[in-house]
């Protein structure tokens, strides 16, 4: 049977089965090398073609006050963008220009154009319309019109602590202050959302997905108190026009912690309309009390007094003759007002400012001792408070090969010295503090999405013994209550502080029309709540010594936190017209 | 106790003749075994090959309905995460505007003009033995962040289903 069926085959049956097991053969190679040999190529291709990623954006966090009011936190919102792959389709495209551009009141014909014009990529045609208006947009179903989540920045607060707050680029990282200085914490993590698509790039619904979720950014809280920022800032500028100056800056601490209550610079920058082509840029954003450095002037002399005193070498009732000048190695050192007061005491000396007291007791000191404690007060290195850009601030010392004898002299008060505002209140705080140096923060903490940093006080060492600390407190207190009409008198309150006025460095010495006016003090002096350091820089309005225009403003600011912190008057005998209830 | 003795004879069992390869008599007058009192029947081919159908046609039904009942859930679920999404945006978009409302010189502006308040030109102070009410903060800015919640431990007939191909 086999046999006479083979005999029915001719050629062409053998050239017909051999061509369709030949074309068989051809597709079973090519599906081997398909499926088989470039299984994971092709699999990886189709996936990327059929597959979309959208992006899940993190929500920035917040910074806040230490009160927890927002400084600075994020709403979400939408961009929305043309697919001008879908835009190809003109007649659908027209429709869905005419609705875009009713509802973004935009021209249509303009989108059309711009939609359908140019590659196949998206068109970003709106940045941050409003959470509620882009779902509304959306509802729409406009052909080719594509939401994205985004979000902006608010500044609930205004303008206030620009400079420390700081400001997000475009691509949503901070540029300066907490915003860049804290930048991890506080942008999160974005997620994504993986799904299929249909070839017009349309979700597929109940297809495969994968999801990774975001991870919302931190919250940073900060220790400052918005309203004491907003009292210091007001002061600062009212002072800066009341005196024509050039720039300045007030700080308020917690003396007892080291918590940085309020901290302004000007010039500012107003966080509600950033120019970044602003050439001044560097200038106003810099947080001045913490990056720029300056001889402190006569508010050194407090220190140079706690040292001597720390040592046992003086009291406060020591004293020495003034002649109005002291004489060291060839220069000679006279009082800023060159007067010459006789015997004075230490207490007298530091009331009125005298250089030749300053140097006296830098003398009795001795270089050794004197760079020793300048260096346990912190000057010379970074405070750590936590923000960048802290200046360390320099000064020589005896074992530099170009100190001189006439270097302990001027550095005893507070020239040839040159110190950050944060570092000079940071050391005069330990006069409040029992001795105590304690390192100033301005982050109290962060809260990140499954862990909370709490930041306290820390001490760093004790520079001064207490008692020691308890004296020059005292002097400090005379200095201002003291003195009659001495501008830093607060009504209600005995004040501990003082003056400060040096000359403008500049490259061939001291400008003599240039002054920087300074007050740095305690209020009430009893109890210490808070610690204030003024500094106006090159006051031009015919009043430009501390005591004439930073020491007001300490009153005025003083005032002000007292009444707001709700401090009871250590001196009521001072309030005007005081009522007192039974 | 005393067994009464059976006294019925044994049945005689009809020989009947067989030709090979033949059942001389349908299956219902096939004699049944001895000491069996129960008829036995044969299922038809066809009987259970309705059967199969039908079972088969019954976890089909069963595969159609769960993988719905996922379907929909699923999209349940997406619905409700969109609208926790736009929740989530709402609070914080409200809670901006708390902020932006207890701004200070918006308060400041308030009271002078809407209210015609003015600055204190004489300050009253009461000294009270009481401590000062606590400054209550804005609420959280954010929706705190919730813990995922353990799914429920799966139950006997889920693992058994589980089982099934194409159901999981």
């Amino acid at each position: 049977m086999t046999s006479s069926r083979s005999s029915h085959l001719t050629w062409r049956h053998w050239v017909l089965a051999t061509f369709v097991v030949a074309s068989f053969a051809t597709v079973l190679v090519h599906l081997y090398r398909v499926q088989v040999l470039n299984h994971e190529a092709y699999m990886k291709e189709a996936t990327v073609t059929r597959q979309g990623a959208v992006p899940l954006p993190a929500s920035r966090g917040a910074i806040l006050d230490a009160t927890g009011y927002p400084l600075a936190t994020s709403v979400d919102t939408w961009d929305v963008y043309i697919d001008r792959f879908q835009w190809r389709d003109t007649a659908k495209a027209k429709e869905a220009a005419m609705g875009l551009g009713a509802f973004l009141k935009r021209d249509a014909a303009k989108l059309l154009a711009d939609g359908t014009s140019g590659n196949n990529g998206d068109l970003l045609v709106q940045r941050n319309i409003p959470y509620a208006e882009g779902l509304t947009l959306d509802k729409q179903d406009l052909w080719g019109i594509r939401l994205v989540r985004s979000s902006v920045r608010l500044y609930p607060e205004g303008d206030l602590a620009g400079q420390l707050i700081g400001y997000l680029g475009r691509d949503g990282a901070g540029l300066w202050g907490v915003e860049a200085d804290f930048d991890s914490m506080l942008r999160g993590k974005d997620g994504w959302l993986t799904t299929e698509r249909d070839a017009l790039g349309r979700p597929i619904a109940f297809s495969q997905r994968a999801e990774k979720p975001a991870v919302e950014g931190g919250e940073v809280q900060l220790t400052i108190d918005r309203f004491m920022q907003a009292i210091v800032e007001k002061a600062l500028t009212d002072s800066l026009a009341k005196y024509n100056a050039k720039s300045g800056s007030i700080i308020v601490m917690n003396p007892r912690t080291g918590a940085i209550l309020a901290m302004a610079s000007r010039p500012t920058v107003a966080l509600s309309k950033v120019d970044l082509n602003h050439k001044d840029l560097d200038s106003i954003v810099r947080n001045r009390a913490i990056t720029d450095l300056y001889e402190p002037g006569s508010t050194m002399k407090t220190l140079t007094t706690a040292i001597a005193i720390d040592k046992g070498l003086v009291t406060p009732e020591s004293s020495y003759l003034d002649t109005g000048v002291q004489k060291v190695s060839n220069y000679e050192i006279r009082n800023w007002d060159f007067s010459a007061s006789g015997p004075q005491t230490v207490r007298q000396y530091l009331q009125k400012s005298l250089n030749t007291g300053s140097v006296w007791l830098a003398q009795k000191t001795g270089p050794e001792t004197f760079y020793q404690y300048v260096k346990n007060f912190g000057f010379g290195e970074s405070t750590h408070m936590g923000l960048a850009g802290e200046a360390e601030g320099q000064y020589r010392t005896q074992n530099d090969a170009n100190w001189y004898a006439v270097d302990l002299a001027t550095n005893s008060y507070g020239q040839g010295i040159a110190v950050t505002p944060l570092q000079m209140l940071t050391a005069v705080n330990t006069i409040a503090n029992q001795g105590r140096l304690m390192r100033p923060y301005v982050v109290s903490k962060i809260v990140t999405n499954n862990t909370s940093r709490t930041f306290g006080p820390v001490e760093v060492r004790q520079v001064i013994a207490p008692q020691t600390a308890a004296t020059v407190l005292k002097l400090m207190n005379d200095v201002v209550d003291g003195v009659e009409l001495h501008g830093a008198q607060t009504p209600g309150y005995h004040v501990a502080g003082k003056t400060g006025t040096t000359l403008v460095s500049i490259p061939t010495g001291y400008d003599i029309d240039s002054t920087i006016a300074s007050f740095v003090g305690f209020i009430p002096y009893e109890d210490p709540q808070v610690s204030v350091l003024i500094k106006i820089d090159q006051p031009t309005g015919g009043l430009n010594l501390g005591g004439q225009t930073a020491a007001p403003v300490f009153s005025t600011v003083a005032t002000q936190i007292m009444d707001y912190l709700r401090v009871p008057p250590t001196n009521p005998a001072t309030l005007p017209k005081s009522v007192a209830r039974p | 106790m005393a067994s009464i003795p059976h006294t019925t004879p044994p049945r005689a069992i009809p020989t009947l003749p067989r030709t090979s390869g033949q059942n001389p008599l349908p299956s219902a007058a096939r004699p049944m075994p001895e000491g069996r009192g129960v008829t036995r029947r044969r299922i038809s081919r066809f009987t259970v090959a309705s059967f199969a159908l039908l079972l088969v046609g019954v976890v089909g039904l069963v595969q159609v309905l769960q993988t719905t009942q996922v379907a929909a859930t699923g999209y349940d679920v997406r619905a409700l995460e969109r609208e926790q999404q736009n929740l989530d945006a709402d609070i914080r978009l409200l809670e901006a505007q708390i902020a932006t409302s207890s701004n200070l010189d918006r308060i400041q502006k308030d009271a002078t003009t809407r209210l015609g308040m003015v600055r204190p030109q004489q300050k009253v102070r009461v000294a009270e033995d009481q401590p000062a009410p606590t400054v209550i903060p804005l609420p959280r800015r954010y929706v705190p962040t919730q813990e995922r919640l353990q799914p429920p431990a799966i139950a006997w007939w889920e693992r058994v289903l589980g089982t099934i191909p194409g159901l999981h």
